[in-house]
Protein backbone atom coordinates (compact mmCIF):
# COMPACT_ATOMS: atom_id res chain seq x y z
CA UNK A 1 0.00 0.00 0.00
CA UNK A 2 2.71 2.34 0.99
CA UNK A 3 4.66 1.45 -2.61
CA UNK A 4 1.44 2.11 -4.54
CA UNK A 5 0.83 5.51 -2.85
CA UNK A 6 5.09 6.64 -3.95
CA UNK A 7 4.36 5.36 -6.68
CA UNK A 8 1.18 7.60 -7.50
CA UNK A 9 3.10 10.46 -5.65
CA UNK A 10 5.98 9.95 -8.61
CA UNK A 11 3.76 9.52 -11.26
CA UNK A 12 1.33 12.82 -10.36
CA UNK A 13 4.80 14.61 -9.88
CA UNK A 14 6.12 13.75 -13.26
CA UNK A 15 2.77 14.45 -14.59
CA UNK A 16 2.64 18.07 -12.91
CA UNK A 17 6.18 18.79 -13.87
CA UNK A 18 5.96 17.73 -17.57
CA UNK A 19 2.95 20.39 -17.93
CA UNK A 20 4.40 23.13 -16.54
CA UNK A 21 7.04 22.75 -19.17
CA UNK A 22 5.23 23.59 -22.40
CA UNK A 23 3.05 26.67 -22.67
CA UNK A 24 0.31 27.86 -25.17
CA UNK A 25 1.93 30.30 -27.66
CA UNK A 26 -0.27 32.27 -30.41
CA UNK A 27 1.85 33.69 -33.33
CA UNK A 28 -0.10 36.34 -35.45
CA UNK A 29 1.62 37.21 -38.87
CA UNK A 30 -0.66 39.84 -40.50
CA UNK A 31 0.64 40.39 -44.01
CA UNK A 32 1.30 43.47 -46.80
CA UNK A 33 -1.06 44.23 -49.08
CA UNK A 34 0.88 43.40 -52.66
CA UNK A 35 -0.09 42.70 -55.98
CA UNK A 36 0.94 38.50 -55.93
CA UNK A 37 0.04 35.03 -55.37
CA UNK A 38 -0.41 33.94 -51.71
CA UNK A 39 2.89 33.56 -49.67
CA UNK A 40 4.45 30.78 -48.70
CA UNK A 41 5.73 31.03 -45.04
CA UNK A 42 8.15 29.21 -42.55
CA UNK A 43 8.12 30.59 -38.84
CA UNK A 44 11.00 28.73 -37.29
CA UNK A 45 12.97 28.88 -34.13
CA UNK A 46 16.66 29.43 -34.20
CA UNK A 47 19.38 30.00 -31.47
CA UNK A 48 20.80 33.21 -30.91
CA UNK A 49 23.68 32.21 -33.60
CA UNK A 50 20.84 31.79 -36.12
CA UNK A 51 21.16 28.47 -35.81
CA UNK A 52 17.96 26.14 -37.14
CA UNK A 53 16.00 24.60 -33.44
CA UNK A 54 12.31 23.95 -35.17
CA UNK A 55 9.62 24.18 -37.28
CA UNK A 56 6.65 25.86 -36.03
CA UNK A 57 4.41 25.97 -38.88
CA UNK A 58 5.04 26.02 -42.83
CA UNK A 59 2.37 28.08 -44.87
CA UNK A 60 2.40 26.80 -48.51
CA UNK A 61 1.56 23.60 -49.58
CA UNK A 62 3.31 22.30 -52.73
CA UNK A 63 6.86 21.35 -51.09
CA UNK A 64 8.55 21.95 -54.04
CA UNK A 65 8.36 25.45 -53.22
CA UNK A 66 9.87 25.08 -50.18
CA UNK A 67 13.49 25.28 -51.05
CA UNK A 68 12.32 29.43 -51.76
CA UNK A 69 12.18 29.65 -48.17
CA UNK A 70 15.78 29.85 -47.98
CA UNK A 71 17.09 30.21 -44.75
CA UNK A 72 14.56 27.23 -42.93
CA UNK A 73 15.33 25.09 -45.93
CA UNK A 74 18.74 25.30 -44.98
CA UNK A 75 18.43 24.64 -41.50
CA UNK A 76 15.44 21.95 -41.67
CA UNK A 77 17.36 20.26 -44.65
CA UNK A 78 13.83 20.62 -46.33
CA UNK A 79 13.20 16.97 -44.31
CA UNK A 80 9.60 16.16 -44.55
CA UNK A 81 9.75 14.95 -41.01
CA UNK A 82 10.68 18.57 -39.86
CA UNK A 83 6.86 19.74 -40.85
CA UNK A 84 4.84 16.44 -40.68
CA UNK A 85 1.50 17.69 -39.35
CA UNK A 86 2.15 21.39 -39.25
CA UNK A 87 1.81 22.58 -42.46
CA UNK A 88 -1.07 24.61 -44.28
CA UNK A 89 -2.52 26.81 -46.92
CA UNK A 90 -0.67 29.74 -48.51
CA UNK A 91 -1.58 33.35 -47.00
CA UNK A 92 -3.03 35.58 -49.36
CA UNK A 93 -2.47 39.77 -49.20
CA UNK A 94 -3.57 41.94 -46.98
CA UNK A 95 -4.84 38.55 -44.74
CA UNK A 96 -3.81 37.11 -41.11
CA UNK A 97 -2.09 33.75 -40.16
CA UNK A 98 -2.92 33.02 -36.35
CA UNK A 99 -0.71 29.85 -35.54
CA UNK A 100 -1.58 28.40 -32.06
CA UNK A 101 0.75 25.84 -30.40
CA UNK A 102 2.86 24.52 -27.25
CA UNK A 103 6.24 25.40 -27.18
CA UNK A 104 8.46 24.20 -24.38
CA UNK A 105 9.95 27.11 -21.73
CA UNK A 106 13.22 26.09 -22.77
CA UNK A 107 13.15 27.95 -25.51
CA UNK A 108 11.61 31.08 -23.52
CA UNK A 109 14.15 33.77 -22.25
CA UNK A 110 16.78 31.68 -23.02
CA UNK A 111 18.03 33.45 -26.22
CA UNK A 112 16.30 31.55 -28.70
CA UNK A 113 14.92 33.59 -31.79
CA UNK A 114 11.41 33.37 -33.61
CA UNK A 115 12.01 33.79 -37.55
CA UNK A 116 9.95 34.17 -40.83
CA UNK A 117 11.19 33.65 -44.32
CA UNK A 118 8.51 34.52 -47.01
CA UNK A 119 8.20 34.29 -50.44
CA UNK A 120 5.76 34.60 -53.38
CA UNK A 121 5.61 33.40 -57.12
CA UNK A 122 7.33 35.52 -59.19
CA UNK A 123 8.00 37.60 -56.83
CA UNK A 124 11.40 37.94 -54.30
CA UNK A 125 12.38 35.77 -51.81
CA UNK A 126 12.71 37.16 -47.78
CA UNK A 127 15.37 34.99 -45.73
CA UNK A 128 14.54 36.88 -42.24
CA UNK A 129 11.41 38.32 -43.47
CA UNK A 130 11.09 38.58 -39.47
CA UNK A 131 13.49 37.94 -36.47
CA UNK A 132 12.63 38.25 -32.83
CA UNK A 133 14.26 36.62 -29.18
CA UNK A 134 11.81 35.11 -27.87
CA UNK A 135 11.44 36.84 -24.72
CA UNK A 136 8.23 37.20 -21.71
CA UNK A 137 9.10 40.84 -22.25
CA UNK A 138 8.84 40.72 -26.05
CA UNK A 139 5.54 38.78 -25.72
CA UNK A 140 2.32 40.74 -27.28
CA UNK A 141 4.64 43.12 -29.18
CA UNK A 142 4.28 43.32 -32.87
CA UNK A 143 7.33 43.81 -35.10
CA UNK A 144 7.93 44.88 -38.41
CA UNK A 145 8.73 42.62 -41.19
CA UNK A 146 11.25 43.11 -44.03
CA UNK A 147 9.29 41.77 -46.92
CA UNK A 148 5.68 40.57 -47.68
CA UNK A 149 4.79 40.37 -43.18
CA UNK A 150 3.80 43.79 -42.21
CA UNK A 151 3.53 42.78 -38.47
CA UNK A 152 4.58 39.55 -36.32
CA UNK A 153 3.55 39.51 -32.78
CA UNK A 154 3.72 36.24 -30.33
CA UNK A 155 1.45 35.87 -27.32
CA UNK A 156 1.89 33.66 -24.31
CA UNK B 1 7.99 -9.17 -75.19
CA UNK B 2 6.73 -11.36 -72.29
CA UNK B 3 9.92 -10.51 -70.35
CA UNK B 4 9.94 -7.41 -71.09
CA UNK B 5 6.47 -6.70 -69.90
CA UNK B 6 7.48 -8.64 -66.46
CA UNK B 7 10.83 -6.41 -66.31
CA UNK B 8 8.46 -3.31 -66.33
CA UNK B 9 6.14 -4.53 -63.42
CA UNK B 10 9.52 -5.82 -61.55
CA UNK B 11 10.97 -2.07 -61.90
CA UNK B 12 7.39 -0.77 -61.53
CA UNK B 13 7.22 -2.46 -57.82
CA UNK B 14 11.08 -1.80 -56.99
CA UNK B 15 9.87 1.83 -57.50
CA UNK B 16 6.83 1.28 -55.67
CA UNK B 17 8.89 0.38 -52.63
CA UNK B 18 11.50 2.90 -52.77
CA UNK B 19 8.96 5.03 -52.62
CA UNK B 20 6.86 3.23 -49.72
CA UNK B 21 10.19 3.58 -47.97
CA UNK B 22 10.52 6.73 -48.26
CA UNK B 23 7.00 7.89 -47.46
CA UNK B 24 6.42 5.39 -44.34
CA UNK B 25 5.34 7.33 -40.98
CA UNK B 26 5.59 10.33 -43.02
CA UNK B 27 3.09 12.84 -45.34
CA UNK B 28 4.12 15.08 -47.81
CA UNK B 29 2.81 18.25 -48.50
CA UNK B 30 -0.43 18.58 -50.53
CA UNK B 31 0.29 17.39 -54.18
CA UNK B 32 -2.80 17.91 -56.62
CA UNK B 33 -2.65 14.16 -57.39
CA UNK B 34 -2.22 11.77 -54.91
CA UNK B 35 -2.79 8.14 -56.70
CA UNK B 36 -0.99 5.44 -55.17
CA UNK B 37 2.33 4.78 -57.51
CA UNK B 38 1.48 1.16 -57.82
CA UNK B 39 -1.52 2.16 -59.86
CA UNK B 40 -0.24 4.72 -61.79
CA UNK B 41 -0.45 3.86 -65.90
CA UNK B 42 2.64 3.94 -68.20
CA UNK B 43 2.84 7.70 -69.95
CA UNK B 44 3.28 5.75 -72.76
CA UNK B 45 -0.52 4.95 -72.63
CA UNK B 46 -1.44 8.39 -72.13
CA UNK B 47 0.77 9.73 -74.94
CA UNK B 48 -1.13 7.29 -77.22
CA UNK B 49 -4.91 8.00 -75.48
CA UNK B 50 -3.91 12.14 -76.23
CA UNK B 51 -1.83 11.56 -80.09
CA UNK B 52 -4.93 9.49 -81.00
CA UNK B 53 -7.32 12.41 -79.94
CA UNK B 54 -4.91 14.27 -82.99
CA UNK B 55 -2.87 15.99 -80.04
CA UNK B 56 1.13 16.55 -80.85
CA UNK B 57 2.58 15.49 -77.51
CA UNK B 58 5.82 17.67 -76.96
CA UNK B 59 6.08 16.66 -73.76
CA UNK B 60 4.99 14.47 -70.31
CA UNK B 61 5.89 15.07 -67.06
CA UNK B 62 5.27 14.80 -63.47
CA UNK B 63 4.63 17.57 -61.47
CA UNK B 64 2.93 17.41 -58.09
CA UNK B 65 1.79 13.59 -58.11
CA UNK B 66 0.07 14.41 -61.76
CA UNK B 67 1.53 13.72 -65.64
CA UNK B 68 1.34 16.69 -67.22
CA UNK B 69 1.48 16.92 -70.78
CA UNK B 70 2.53 20.30 -72.70
CA UNK B 71 1.97 19.97 -76.57
CA UNK B 72 -0.36 21.33 -79.49
CA UNK B 73 -4.08 19.93 -80.54
CA UNK B 74 -5.10 18.80 -83.77
CA UNK B 75 -5.98 22.25 -84.19
CA UNK B 76 -2.39 23.70 -83.53
CA UNK B 77 -3.66 25.28 -80.43
CA UNK B 78 -0.82 24.80 -77.69
CA UNK B 79 -2.21 22.97 -74.69
CA UNK B 80 -0.82 22.16 -71.18
CA UNK B 81 -3.13 19.28 -69.36
CA UNK B 82 -2.79 17.32 -66.12
CA UNK B 83 -3.99 13.92 -65.56
CA UNK B 84 -4.42 11.98 -62.74
CA UNK B 85 -1.76 9.35 -62.86
CA UNK B 86 -3.91 5.95 -62.14
CA UNK B 87 -7.38 6.79 -63.64
CA UNK B 88 -5.72 9.04 -66.52
CA UNK B 89 -8.49 11.62 -66.16
CA UNK B 90 -7.79 15.40 -67.09
CA UNK B 91 -8.00 17.43 -63.93
CA UNK B 92 -6.43 20.46 -65.72
CA UNK B 93 -6.51 22.28 -69.03
CA UNK B 94 -5.21 25.26 -70.15
CA UNK B 95 -5.59 26.00 -73.82
CA UNK B 96 -4.36 29.07 -75.92
CA UNK B 97 -6.71 29.54 -78.68
CA UNK B 98 -4.90 31.25 -82.30
CA UNK B 99 -7.49 33.48 -82.62
CA UNK B 100 -9.98 31.09 -83.63
CA UNK B 101 -11.41 28.56 -80.97
CA UNK B 102 -13.76 26.21 -80.31
CA UNK B 103 -14.49 24.43 -77.02
CA UNK B 104 -16.24 22.13 -77.98
CA UNK B 105 -13.21 20.05 -78.72
CA UNK B 106 -12.21 19.68 -75.55
CA UNK B 107 -15.66 18.41 -73.89
CA UNK B 108 -15.36 15.01 -74.20
CA UNK B 109 -11.64 14.41 -72.38
CA UNK B 110 -13.81 12.20 -69.77
CA UNK B 111 -12.46 9.05 -68.42
CA UNK B 112 -9.73 7.79 -71.14
CA UNK B 113 -9.04 4.87 -68.44
CA UNK B 114 -10.74 3.21 -64.91
CA UNK B 115 -8.85 0.58 -63.95
CA UNK B 116 -10.92 -1.25 -61.55
CA UNK B 117 -11.37 1.75 -60.19
CA UNK B 118 -7.70 2.33 -59.17
CA UNK B 119 -8.45 -0.20 -56.11
CA UNK B 120 -9.65 2.78 -54.41
CA UNK B 121 -6.64 2.69 -51.69
CA UNK B 122 -5.60 6.78 -51.45
CA UNK B 123 -2.58 7.50 -48.83
CA UNK B 124 -3.62 7.75 -45.47
CA UNK B 125 -2.74 10.60 -44.22
CA UNK B 126 -1.96 10.00 -40.53
CA UNK B 127 -0.90 12.99 -39.76
CA UNK B 128 0.69 13.57 -36.37
CA UNK B 129 1.38 17.33 -35.15
CA UNK B 130 4.75 17.79 -33.46
CA UNK B 131 3.50 20.78 -31.74
CA UNK B 132 -0.29 20.03 -31.90
CA UNK B 133 -0.27 22.98 -34.03
CA UNK B 134 -3.34 24.70 -35.19
CA UNK B 135 -3.66 28.16 -37.55
CA UNK B 136 -6.62 29.76 -38.95
CA UNK B 137 -6.05 32.29 -41.75
CA UNK B 138 -8.38 35.69 -41.60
Amino acid sequence: MKHLVIILCLFSASALSTQSFAREVVLTTELQSYSGNGAYLAIYLTNAKGQYQDTLWIAGQKSKYYKHLTGWARGSGLRTSEYDGISGASVTSGKTLTVSLELADTYIDTGFQLRVDSSVEDMRDNRNDVVVPLTSEGAGKPVNGNGYVKTFTYSF
Amino acid sequence: MKNAIKNISNNKRITAFIASCLLSGTVLAKDDCTDPVTDWQPKEQLRQIMEDKGWDVKRIKVDDGCYEIKGLDRNGHKVEAKFSPASLRVIELEIKFNGSGDTSDYLDLGIQYSPEESGAKMNSKNKAAKHKAKAIID
